[in-house]
């Protein structure tokens, strides 16, 4: 009966992650290049205790929530603003952040007093690797090549995530690949400028989720109400001596 | 559990900003010069929710990132061009560029703006609709009659009685390397700040700076279709995480009648 307390425990507080990482999706719903968090509930054997020379018990499992970014590209949205790049397709820039090159979908770049490219995070945009200064008036061609006035100055850097690699999300916007990147080639690569990509949220995915989390954590805390009942039973009437 | 109720109040209270800087927009779509602000947004900080079952060997999990909302990252002024007007007044000037006009506040400070719909006060000096002096500053002699103004911002003047146009001297442009930086300051005015870069000075037509239109204005460079369909976006935006506000209120009641 305790068990069947826990499993409701547990379907809770999953169920609750879930619906937490739905308020932020909706959150984000207009950042730009925002990526949604889809949220998975798993389960995996629990650590067994066992009790030496006996049989285990039965089988346990714990719930828990998976999590990967989707990487959907977001609508793009003219904004006729000559910093503001979306990549169609794949990719994503880079940003020299203080601890290393982090990625984002985010292209609403703007200049710093010394006419160096940067993120909305402040960070400089990563352009063949290093950052770029600009003293002309810059544009930025479908390929990601940079023109400073009319001269070539370089292009964006647009990496994909290795195979296998885990975007991890770090706030501003950006995100980290826990695994490595690969460089995209000149061919893989189609920018627009003049366009900003849109945070990828499905508000009606995420109101279908919101209400199958609510849902289950209804059922689950009627489940726990149902073992408590049981329990009642168990402690306050098995053993009542019928008195008279 | 409070972190989802915290989450959708960041929700709705960004969504709020994008509405204030809508309204902001919508309210100078036809004031001269007039630059269109946009919101910026970004991500708040990930927390890592390790079940207990991670520790459980051979499993490979990829374990969730609960974020915690959004914040405002910075409302950001467009220079784009806005739409023309002509008006046949010589004293009117649009900037074709990236070049602004330099004016002297009261307290002899510069300020930039793109408004150029300037006149003559009562002693013949150009100055704003504010009533503040143009750079470099003219005084227009007595008994003008005509003036003039050429895209290279050469100021020409005739007076009664004489058949040579004098020229005065020429409105001076300022660039910024980030005009983005520019922090407006209200009646079409914007200044300097560490982040927009000194005002380099420079003369129209040349180096980008842009030419000076004579007797036509520059007029905002708000779209009302555009604001309009930001303002659904953002009140729908609003709608939903007010609804997850909603829901999770309501999973605190589930939980707390857990108990009975």
């Amino acid at each position: 009966m305790i068990k069947a307390l826990d499993s409701s425990r547990q379907a809770m507080q999953v169920h609750l992650q879930r619906h937490e990482v739905t308020a932020n999706n909706l959150a984000n719903a207009n950042t730009p290049g925002f990526k949604r968090e889809l949220a998975r509930v798993t389960s995996v054997e629990a650590p067994q205790t066992m009790v030496p020379g006996q049989s285990p018990r039965f089988p346990s499992r714990e719930l828990l929530v998976e999590g990967a970014a989707h990487l959907a590209g977001g609508s793009l949205s003219a904004t006729g603003n000559p910093l503001d790049v979306a990549i169609a397709g794949e990719g994503f820039f880079q940003v020299q952040a203080a601890d290393g090159p982090a990625l984002t979908r985010d292209g609403a770049f703007s200049l710093d007093p010394q006419g160096v490219l940067i993120h909305s995070s402040g960070y400089p945009v990563m352009v063949d690797g290093g950052s770029i200064q600009l003293t002309g008036i810059p544009s930025i061609q479908s390929d990601g090549s940079i023109l400073d006035g009319e001269i070539p100055a370089g292009r964006l850097s647009v990496v994909a995530p290795a195979d296998g690699a885990r975007l991890l999300r770090e706030g501003d916007n950006l995100l980290r690949a826990e695994g490595g990147t690969r460089e995209l080639e000149i061919g893989e690569v189609r920018m627009a400028s003049g366009f900003l990509e849109g945070s990828n949220v499905d508000p009606v995915r995420e109101m279908v989720n919101m209400i199958q989390a609510f849902r289950v954590y209804e059922l689950a805390q009627k489940a726990a109400q149902a073992a408590d009942e049981t329990l009642n039973v168990a402690v306050n009437r098995v053993g009542v001596l019928r008195s008279g | 559990m409070m972190r989802a109720l915290s989450t959708s109040a960041s929700g709705m209270r960004a969504q709020q900003t994008f509405v204030d800087t809508i309204a902001h927009n919508l309210a100078n779509v036809n004031t001269t010069g007039f630059k269109r602000g946009r919101v910026e947004f970004q991500d708040l900080l990930y927390q890592i929710v390790q079940p207990n079952a991670s520790q459980t060997a051979g499993a490979d999990l990829k374990p969730i990132q609960v974020g915690h909302g959004v914040r405002l990252a910075d409302i950001r002024q467009i220079f784009t061009q806005g739409p023309t007007q002509v008006t046949g007044n010589a004293l009117d000037m649009a900037v074709n560029g990236d070049g602004f006009f330099r004016v002297e506040m009261p307290d002899g400070s510069y300020a930039y703006t793109r408004d150029g719909s300037f006149a003559l006060d009562s002693e013949g000096q150009v100055i704003t609709s504010g009533g503040l002096t143009v750079a470099p500053g003219f005084e227009l002699p007595e008994g003008t009659t005509e003036v003039a103004v050429g895209r290279e911002g050469e100021f020409r003047v005739k007076v009664a009685g004489e058949e040579e146009a004098q020229e005065l001297g020429s409105i001076d442009l300022y660039r910024f390397a980030n005009p983005a930086g520019l922090k407006a300051v209200g009646s079409n005015l914007f200044l300097a700040t560490e982040s927009s870069g000194e005002a380099q000075e420079g003369t129209a037509t040349r180096d980008g700076f842009g030419s000076i239109e004579s007797g036509i204005l520059e007029t905002s460079n708000v779209s009302v279709v555009e604001e309009m369909i930001r303002l659904i976006e953002a009140q729908r935006a609003y709608e939903l995480n007010s609804k997850s506000i909603q829901t999770t209120e309501d999973m605190l009641a589930v939980a707390g009648q857990l108990k009975r």
